[in-house]
């Protein structure tokens, strides 16, 4: 068994309480805990999600995403703790939290053999829809996820790529204020997941608060404005998609290009009390600064002044993906 | 040959499987009951091992033909559905390898059922009265049984994806091969005997089937050399039919393989004969209706199968009926036909309730629905009154027809032994008592099984099995028998019926439970695994 992974500190770990007159967080945990016989599954999870958030949640498979999903839906139970969704408890008031969620699992949930309309109108009366507006909702929701072509076909028939949008048509029959998507990008092909994104860009700007499991990172960056990193059902970082690399990446990293003598450069940045590392990495220099140390203009000075040829620098982009990779190990439950 | 590849991997995959070795279990549990009810219901002094044995035979035979199919009806149908036979066929395994293979790993599976009830026929063997000849004939036939039941479930599993409708047709295929065998089995007689007539075949096959002695006493006493014909005869026409079996899985497999799923002569078919083509408006509005009301309740009537299913049940009783009343009119013998029919719906009933939830559960569906402001009870309530809707016609079919036909029918309302009652407590506990089962059970076998046993077997044995409890605590704890028994009590009386009371317990044990486990959400794990 190895360590756990070390709990950075976030914006998240001490939750004030919503003052009065204030809207209640779209989403709001405290010591959230669920645990299947020994093994636990989410430990102490303490998590405030905004509206109006398009909110990543990132972890690896088993590290608990799913259950903390499962449990704002109000389909699984807390061992300990509590969740609040729009000021309501999901166990107390459950009722009142189905109303106003749309949940999507990271699997379709249809049957095959019913037609498009057919399977949004039994869920639509499901959520008790007076019959009169159910079609009107049907068509709207279809228009909005681009199905309205679609609307006699079996769902046998369809593609994965329209059947995940008749997953999200579904979820949002009822019109609810937050979204919970269990990787809703997961298995489509580019086209159909850079659709998929437009929409909830989408969904986000009509004002919904959507929280979105996925594993591909790199799409949740320019997608999301917040996002959670949680591994082996422990919080490690909460905050603004900014805020990640800040405080994961303790030292900032620039790329250095001279035209000759790159051996020496590396010494003579190594000799620099500010450069914690210098590398060569395909040709270009990998100048690692301490982490207190975030003005870069010593090194073209000090380059310059020793009579290299700078043909180039830049800052590395640390991306969520590197970042994530940093500070987890990969472990599940 | 690549089989053995395959049936490695049947093996080691139900070596792994719990029911494996709790059917065998319940199968000997059940020969056993047949047992204790012979010794309840006869005097010990007089104790023959023939009429034990054909007790037992028949028993087993019975056992064979409902239990085997039901075993091996998900072979194929299951690998398709789940969409792993296509991946068997990416390998360099041919369509005869995989079906042989199949075949195979699931006659050992059928085979270790049959053979766990042998030790039972020794008891009638050990009390005497039995010759050799009456073993050999038993033996025959439940062989012939046996391959009949492992045909007809194997071929029934190539037919269909529908885990519903395979087990119906492979019960349909493992009767109808039965009675074929039984009547190719009794073709040597045919040749010896000129004055057989084709008609009486069915009937000889009944005879065989259930009462040996009077077939030896009438034909086989006159023909000594049939003992030997037969058996040889009879056990290479059930082998003929496992062969047979294997040929049509391997012909159906290719063929499945190369033309997808459905093949474009059944997508025809359905579209001819399931689509509503008269009163559509009507019927839009019910289904409109009934999807406004309850959601759930709507789920179990959409559907064609669901139609099929109503309409099917209630022309099946309708046809059983019209047979009984030709045949019996109000006679006596009807009354046993007609328990039958009361049997066969809730069995039907109970096998309904116990896969209600299993598309939902594989599909995911069922998380989907448990998360919008449906509350459990509705959930649960729209299935039971589905159900109820499902096998009302035929219910209301065989009530109507019991009151005119049966002379054992009370022409009143009050619970007594054998009473009206004891039916219609059964339609309405099944539903309860199977999704009770389904909360505790993960295998729909299993929570159809328990859910006959709870709702028909078990109350219609109760006062049997209280007697038999009694006869024990007479003969071996007699101390505690006169504290606990009347003053005099000393022989068996099985008349008194708690078979209401019990059923009507059993039903509200099962609604306490289903609530309290509703409430509790502590299904919801089970519930969601086969989803995940």
């Amino acid at each position: 068994m190895s360590n756990p992974p070390p709990v950075l500190t976030s914006s998240s770990t001490t939750i004030p309480p919503a003052q009065s007159g204030q809207p209640a967080p779209a989403v709001q945990t405290v010591n959230l805990t669920r645990a299947y016989g020994s093994m636990v599954a989410l430990n102490s999870l303490n998590l405030t999600v905004n509206r109006g958030d398009l909110f990543g949640f990132i972890g690896s498979n088993g590290a608990g995403k799913t259950t903390t999903l499962r449990i704002l839906a109000t389909f699984l139970a807390p061992s300990s703790g509590t969740a609040n969704v729009l000021g309501h408890d999901v166990v107390r008031d459950a009722d009142a939290v189905r109303h106003v969620i749309g949940y999507m699992p990271d699997f379709f949930g249809v049957y095959k053999d019913m037609e498009v309309t057919e399977y949004l109108d039994f869920f639509g009366a499901c959520y008790k829809i007076p019959s009169n507006q159910r079609e009107k909702t049907v068509n709207d929701v279809l228009e909005l996820v681009g199905l309205s072509e679609k609307r006699g076909a079996l769902i046998g028939a369809l593609s994965r790529g329209m059947q995940q949008r008749l997953g999200l048509a579904r979820v949002l029959i009822h019109d609810p204020q937050l979204l919970l998507l269990d990787e809703p990008a997961s298995g489509l092909d580019p086209r159909a997941r850079i659709e998929m994104m437009a929409i909830l860009q989408e969904l986000q700007r009509l004002g919904k608060t959507i929280i979105i499991s996925s594993h591909i990172l790199s799409e949740l960056q320019t997608l999301c404005n917040r996002v959670a990193i949680i591994e082996k059902g422990k919080l490690i970082y909460s905050g603004p998609v900014q805020g990640v690399r800040d405080q994961m990446a303790p030292g900032c990293v620039y790329w250095v290009s001279v035209k000759t003598d790159t051996e020496k450069v590396v010494e003579l940045l190594k000799s620099r009390a500010e450069v914690a590392e210098a590398a060569v990495v395909d040709g270009q220099i990998k100048v690692t600064l301490n982490g207190h140390e975030t003005d870069p203009t010593f090194i073209p000075e000090a380059l310059v002044h020793a009579g290299f040829k700078l043909t180039g620098m830049w800052e590395d982009e640390l991306g969520l993906e590197e970042v994530f990779l940093r500070v987890t190990r990969g472990e599940t439950q | 040959m690549q089989a053995w590849t395959v049936i490695a991997r049947e093996l080691r995959a139900q070596s792994r499987q719990n029911w494996n070795y709790h059917i065998r279990v319940l199968t000997t549990t059940a020969l056993l009951i047949c047992f204790s009810l012979y010794f309840v219901a006869n005097d010990r002094s007089k104790s023959d091992g023939r009429l034990l044995f054909m007790i037992l035979h028949a028993a087993t035979v019975i056992m064979l033909l409902l239990v085997i199919p039901l075993l091996v009806a998900d072979t194929f149908s299951r690998e398709r559905r789940e969409g792993t036979l296509g991946l068997l066929f990416l390998t360099p395994l041919k369509s005869m390898d995989i079906a042989t293979g199949k075949i195979f790993a699931q006659l050992w599976r059928a085979l270790s059922v049959w053979l766990c009830t042998f030790p039972l026929f020794t008891i009638p063997v050990l009390m005497g009265g039995l010759e050799w000849h009456n073993i050999a004939q038993s033996i025959t036939i439940q062989f012939v049984a046996f391959c009949a039941a492992v045909a007809g479930g194997m071929v029934a599993s190539c037919l269909t994806t529908s885990g519903i409708a395979v087990l119906f047709i492979a019960e349909i295929f493992a009767l109808g091969f039965a009675k074929f065998l039984g009547i190719v089995l009794l073709l040597p007689l045919l040749i010896t005997f000129s004055n057989l007539h084709w008609h009486s075949l069915g009937m000889l096959w009944g005879e065989l089937v259930f009462n040996s002695r009077q077939l030896h006493e009438t034909l086989f006493l006159n023909a000594p050399h049939i003992y030997y014909v037969v058996p040889a005869y009879s056990m290479l026409c059930g082998l003929l039919a496992l062969l047979g079996a294997i040929l049509f899985s391997s012909f159906r497999l290719k063929r499945i393989n190369r033309i997808g799923i459905q093949s474009v002569l059944m997508e025809k078919w359905k579209k001819a004969f399931f689509t509503p083509r008269f009163l559509l408006g009507v019927f839009k509005s019910r289904l409109h209706k009934s999807l406004q009301k309850n959601p759930i309740s709507w789920l179990e009537q959409r559907t064609a199968s669901a139609r099929l299913a109503k309409w099917g049940w209630f022309a099946l009783i309708l046809l059983g009926e019209t047979y009984c009343a030709m045949t019996y009119g109000t006679a006596q013998a009807g009354s046993y036909l007609q328990l039958v029919y009361g049997f066969l719906i809730i069995a039907g009933m109970a096998l309904s309730a116990s896969i209600s939830f299993r598309e939902e559960r594989q599909n995911g569906a069922l998380e989907l629905i448990m998360v919008t402001p449906l509350t459990i009870m509705q959930i649960i309530g729209g299935r039971i009154l589905g159900l109820y809707k499902l096998f009302l016609p035929a219910v209301l079919l065989y009530l109507f027809s019991r009151y005119f036909l049966d002379p054992k029918f009370v022409h009143s309302w009050v619970p007594n032994h054998e009473s009206n009652w004891s039916f219609l407590v059964a339609y309405f506990s099944t539903p309860i008592v199977a999704f009770a089962l389904s909360m505790r059970l993960s295998k729909f076998s299993s929570v159809w099984f328990f859910t006959i046993m709870g709702t028909i077997l078990l109350p219609w044995a109760s006062s049997f099995l209280v007697e038999m409890g009694k006869f024990l605590l007479i003969n071996f704890v007699p101390k505690v028998a006169a504290m606990i028994l009347a003053p005099g009590y000393s022989s068996l009386d099985a008349s008194n019926s708690y078979e209401v009371d019990l059923q009507l317990a059993i039903m509200i044990i099962a609604a306490a439970y289903l609530f309290t486990t509703m409430r509790n959400r502590s299904f919801v794990e089970r519930f969601t695994k086969a989803a995940a």
